[in-house]
């Protein structure tokens, strides 16, 4: 390799580790000048090349493709889940026993979602009220008041259909309300983990989880979802 | 939630900032460039299946977007190739120097040719072999065009367009 060769390598290549280009950089004085130029050129090249990354950019991507992947179809299928989804949860919430069929419990449904993603780690960002108009929409409802401070909105599925999940902020730290349409119960109750405090309730068109940290005022969480959120059946 | 949706959005999480920044780089504009990223996700949804090792999933990724920038670019038939100002580009981390600021404005004013390799070397730490694969090129090509787009950059820098080639002839 020659000095020209070298430099044209350099500029193509700087962190070359091919052992004619070390070797010529080893034995010619000017060459290696050359590279170290070009290597710290590089340096600022990269820092130059940083940019800023959108906060909520991942949610927005999954919240259009969630969007993107309800249709037509969807709608006529989630009646059919809606339906098969309240016999087989009253069979296995009174039965006791793990159905192994299409739809897990809801409890295991919101515990594995909210183990996957727990409200504080999420972006301590507010989501902008056009998300959270959007987000409601799909799963048929309305924003009618105040959610308070709103940290994080997606939908999720459960099989086949989608749901919803917020963090919003309680007395005691971030609150998870899982939204879920077409999931119906008969009764509210309290949902079973030791991290948490957990409720599960009926809403008009399916049920609704909201979990926070041990000793969190649900209650309150609960009625401000119900006075801002009015749902179409 | 279903098994594709996780693995998508495992993908959405790990990559989606890495695409934005090449995205930006190469529309120029950020909310461009999030409309091309949103769109190149939707796109992977659509077809997460044919995604076989999820190793390549960031190569895939941004096959999928050049692709879609290509086809935007085709329908809004740009009348010249335009000038961009530094003072326009992305606010970007904490790098505000005037070299930073010459420098930014020097890789946007790049030709797409030249501009493409140099990001994907650098924000992507791609090898030549690999930038070659990702652009169809043979590697020679892309060597040719990683050593031009850095001799141009430098000679904007030292504000002589002629300076970086009087220094190869040695
Ligand atoms: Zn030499």
């Amino acid at each position: 390799m020659n000095c020209l060769e070298f430099h044209r390598r350099s500029l193509a290549e700087p962190r070359c580790q091919e052992s004619e280009f070390l070797r010529h950089k080893r034995d010619c004085t000017h060459c290696a000048d050359f590279s170290l130029g070009v290597t710290q050129f590089d340096k600022s090249l990269t820092e130059a090349l940083q940019v800023e990354v959108p906060n909520n950019l991942a949610s927005r991507i999954i919240l259009r493709q969630s969007l993107d992947a309800e249709g037509a179809q969807r709608t006529r299928k989630r009646r059919l889940y809606a339906w098969a989804a309240s016999v087989l949860l009253a069979l296995g919430l009174a039965g006791g026993w793990f159905m192994a069929t299409r739809l897990p419990p809801v409890d295991r449904a919101v515990i594995a979602r909210i183990s996957e993603v727990p409200g504080s780690q999420v972006a301590a960002e507010q989501v902008p009220y056009d998300t959270l108009v959007r987000v409601l929409r799909t799963l048929g409802g309305e924003l009618s008041g105040s959610l308070g401070e709103v940290s994080y909105a997606s939908i999720y599925y459960i099989q086949d259909f989608p749901c919803g999940q917020l963090v919003l902020t309680g007395m005691k730290g971030p609150v998870n309300v899982l939204l879920m349409p077409g999931v119906y119960i008969e009764n509210r109750r309290a949902l079973r983990s030791k991290q948490w405090n957990g409720i599960i309730v009926p809403t008009a068109n399916g049920s609704m989880a909201i979990v926070g940290e041990q000793g969190e005022v649900l209650d309150d969480v609960e009625q401000r979802v119900r006075s801002a959120v009015i749902w179409r059946l | 939630m279903g098994r594709k949706q996780t693995r998508f959005e495992a993908l959405v999480h790990a990559l989606s900032a890495d695409l934005f920044r090449y995205a930006v780089w190469l529309c120029r504009d950020r909310s461009q460039a999030e409309d091309l990223v949103q769109e190149t996700f939707l796109r992977a949804w659509r077809s997460l299946d044919t995604l076989r090792d999820e190793k390549a999933a960031k190569g895939w990724l941004i096959t999928i977007l050049r692709r879609e920038h290509a086809r935007q670019y085709e329908r809004h038939v740009p009348i010249r190739d335009y000038e961009v100002d530094p003072d326009d580009l992305p606010g970007t981390g904490d790098n505000t120097s005037a070299e930073a600021a010459a420098l930014r404005g020097a890789v946007a004013n790049l030709s797409e040719d030249y501009r493409e390799p140099l990001l994907l070397q650098n924000l992507g730490g791609y090898s030549c072999e690999e930038i070659a694969q990702l652009l169809g090129l043979s590697s020679g090509a892309v060597m040719t065009r990683l050593f031009r787009a850095r001799q141009k950059l430098r000679a904007v820098l030292d504000g002589d367009e002629n300076a970086a080639s009087r220094e190869l002839r040695i």
